[in-house]
């Protein structure tokens, strides 16, 4: 505090012996002078910018290539516009496809300023540019759109749909000195009671491809079974043939055998095999006889001289 | 800088100032500094300082002046050091892995080469410096920081920005990155605004236009390589048409599932595809099971048979042995060989037997009332007493 107190005086007294050397006050003012003369003469342009000169609010000049540029003091102003790609994007809103279906679709456009004369003159900045531009590239989705199907816009057709509305945009815009350098949607998707919709159809289709592979599978399963018995059931049945088949010829063989030995003599053969049954088939303790004492094995059994 | 700055302030003609008050220059250091950048081009020394510092500065100033030590020398001095800082700011050093640009007046210049160099500083020059190397991230539908994270100020609406209609008018979920890096620092610097934005926004429009033309089924399964490779492909070529100067190293699908809503009908299906096959493998292993046994048995069958045959040829050939040989006896005395067979044959056969000799006469009435057949059926089991022979 002390300090300030004592350096008013003292700068009092500074100033009133530089404010008395004339010299150097000639020399500041000369200069304040000649710095103010060279700022509002000389402005510089970037590589990213162009700019527009003014005269009492009237463009007159164009400025498209950067470094340093020199306008009059006073009279002229300079306004500079971005070079640069500038984006702008619209909100998400329904639209209505040609078949009637809704779709929330948003979309960007990407443009330059080409025209800063053109742009100025109509619109003033980029904020009158945003409003004007915003509502020409809603109305032209919403004409390209309205004009197809959501089918179509679910192919590869959309790169053709963005390129006509870009068409569209690009001729509309013409006059704000604008170059649509490009249009793209963004999100194309269904409002959200269809979503509701199209979940319960996603959700029933898995349900029914489900139920249609576990009965595929069971189908399948019995395909196989049916299958495996049946070969089962052949294997058997070709076995069982082949058995008999060899059966048979056993037997055949043994037919043979037999016709060769017992050929020889078929009345003997008659008797010895008829023996041979006999004492086979009645069986001790197995068979009960009631006999008569006849015949020739008891010829004797009466009497010695049974003749 | 600043270290430069206090230096040379504690040397040469500032000492008689710091002999005054330690404190002073110190405290209109941060003043000189901010002089010295923003007035640099057209700096007038001392008068311009007077114009601007404070009053303590000021006194100082006053001091020397009334003290009358040659004022001209002093603000030589500061012009000729301040003029030496700005000059100093224009080195500029260009890593390898960064990329620069100079611009004279706003007006591109050269690309800034690498290694330790020099451009005349601001206001005339401009250097811009970016790393070409660096790959930033852009990620969507999802945040792997876990903040809820904007771009643009808006809270990004992560489901809105995930849920995507395929070409079959179904909804997918789907998480997906974006790594780019800058590969020509000047179209990147001289044509695009927002570079991170305008990425973002293609990026979408990309994504959401391959998936629109890709059914569900393909981009849930075997699809995806290709949906990353064409997206990647589609990005590339609208940052181009941009002459953005990016250029698009990965895209690449975190995750794509069906909407969480329809998920468990989605997860069923693979159940069932599982289930399918449990089925099928069951019924293999029942076809496994009973195919070989039935081979077993056949061959069984087989072996019985075959068994069977060779039982009866042996058997009949020894049968015809056997009679061949009886025949031979018989071939030398036939009457009497067949008698003797016969007598033979009949005694093993009424010896062994349980036996009822009824005389002819008696036969010729009622036999059958002698034998109740049921009580001869019960006294078989014993041994009959009157048995003869």
């Amino acid at each position: 505090m002390q300090q300030q107190n004592q350096n008013p005086k003292q700068q009092n007294k500074f100033m009133e012996e530089f404010f008395q050397n004339k010299k150097a006050l000639r020399f500041m003012a000369i200069s304040t002078v000649i710095l103010v003369l060279i700022i509002s003469t000389i402005f510089t342009v970037d590589q990213r910018q162009q700019a527009l000169i003014l005269q009492f609010g009237e463009p007159i000049r164009l400025i498209k290539t950067p470094g340093l540029k020199f306008k009059l003091p006073f009279l002229q102003n300079v306004i500079i516009f971005d070079k640069r790609i500038l984006d702008l994007g619209i909100q998400e809103q329904e639209v209505i496809a040609s078949d009637q279906k809704r779709l929330i679709i948003n979309a960007y456009t990407k443009y330059r300023i080409t025209d800063p004369l053109k742009f100025y003159t109509t619109v003033r900045n980029q904020y009158g540019l945003n409003g004007k531009l915003g509502a020409i590239l809603d109305s032209s989705m919403r004409q390209v759109i309205g004009e197809v199907t959501l089918s179509e816009l679910l192919t590869i057709d959309r790169t053709n749909i963005m390129a006509r509305i870009k068409e569209i945009l690009a001729k509309e815009s013409q006059i704000f000195g604008v170059e649509i350098v490009d249009v793209r949607i963004m999100r194309g998707d269904l409002p959200k009671e269809n979503s509701e919709a199209i979940f319960a159809r996603m959700q029933t289709e898995r349900e029914k491809e489900a139920r249609e592979i576990r009965a595929k599978g069971a189908e399948e399963a019995e395909k196989i079974k049916a299958e495996a018995d049946k070969q089962r059931t052949i294997i058997l049945a070709d076995a069982k043939k082949k058995s008999d088949i060899a059966k048979g010829d056993g037997e055949a063989k043994a037919a043979i055998i037999f016709a060769g030995s017992y050929g020889k003599d078929p009345e003997f053969a008659d008797f010895y095999r008829s023996m041979r049954a006999y004492r086979e088939a009645l069986q001790a303790d197995k068979t009960r006889m009631i006999i008569s004492p006849d015949g020739e094995f008891f010829k004797y059994f009466a009497n010695s001289n049974s003749r | 800088m600043l270290k430069f700055f206090t230096l040379k302030m504690n040397q040469g003609p500032w000492g008689p100032w710091s002999g005054d008050n330690t404190q002073k220059p110190q405290n209109s250091n941060p003043q000189f500094k901010a002089d010295s950048n923003q007035n640099s081009g057209k700096n007038n020394g001392g008068k311009n300082s007077s114009n601007d510092s404070g009053p303590d500065f000021f006194k100082k100033i006053t001091d020397y002046f009334s003290n009358n030590k040659s004022p001209k020398k002093l603000a030589g001095l500061i012009v000729l050091s301040i003029t030496a800082l700005w000059l100093a700011s224009g080195f500029y050093k260009i890593n390898p892995d960064e990329n620069g640009l100079v611009l004279y007046f706003g007006k591109f210049y050269s690309i800034a080469t690498p290694g330790l160099n020099y451009y005349i500083p601001y206001p005339f020059g401009e250097l811009v410096k970016k790393s070409v190397t660096t790959v930033n991230t852009e990620e969507f539908g999802y945040n792997s920081n876990g903040k809820k994270s904007d771009y643009k100020k808006g809270e990004r609406n992560l489901e809105a920005e995930s849920l995507m209609l395929t070409g079959d008018e179904n909804i997918v979920d789907i998480e997906f990155q974006v790594q780019w890096q800058i590969s020509n620092i000047e179209e990147y610097t001289f044509n695009i605004t927002e570079p991170n934005l305008t990425i973002r926004k293609a990026a979408e429009s990309a994504m959401r236009e391959v998936i629109a033309r890709t059914p569900i089924s393909e981009a849930l399964s075997d699809g995806k390589s290709n949906i990353e490779q064409t997206t990647r492909a589609l990005l590339q070529q609208t940052l181009d048409s941009y002459k953005a100067g990016v250029r698009v190293v990965l895209v690449q699908l975190r995750r794509v599932d069906p909407p969480s809503q329809v998920i468990d009908a989605f997860r069923d299906v693979q159940t069932a595809k599982a289930d399918k096959e449990k089925e099928i493998n069951q019924a293999q292993a029942y076809a496994n099971d009973i195919i070989p046994r039935a081979r077993g048995s056949a061959a069984q069958l087989q072996g019985q048979a075959e068994a069977y045959k060779a039982e009866v040829v042996t058997n009949a050939e020894g049968e015809a042995e056997r009679f061949l040989a009886v025949y031979r006896q018989y071939a030398k005395s036939k009457q009497v060989t067949k008698k003797r067979i016969y007598l033979e044959t009949m005694e093993k056969i009424y010896r062994d037997s349980d036996k009822v000799l009824i005389d002819k006469n008696a036969a010729k009435s009622s036999v059958t009332s002698y034998f109740p057949l049921n009580d001869l059926n019960n006294a078989a089991a014993k041994p009959k007493p009157e048995a003869t022979k």
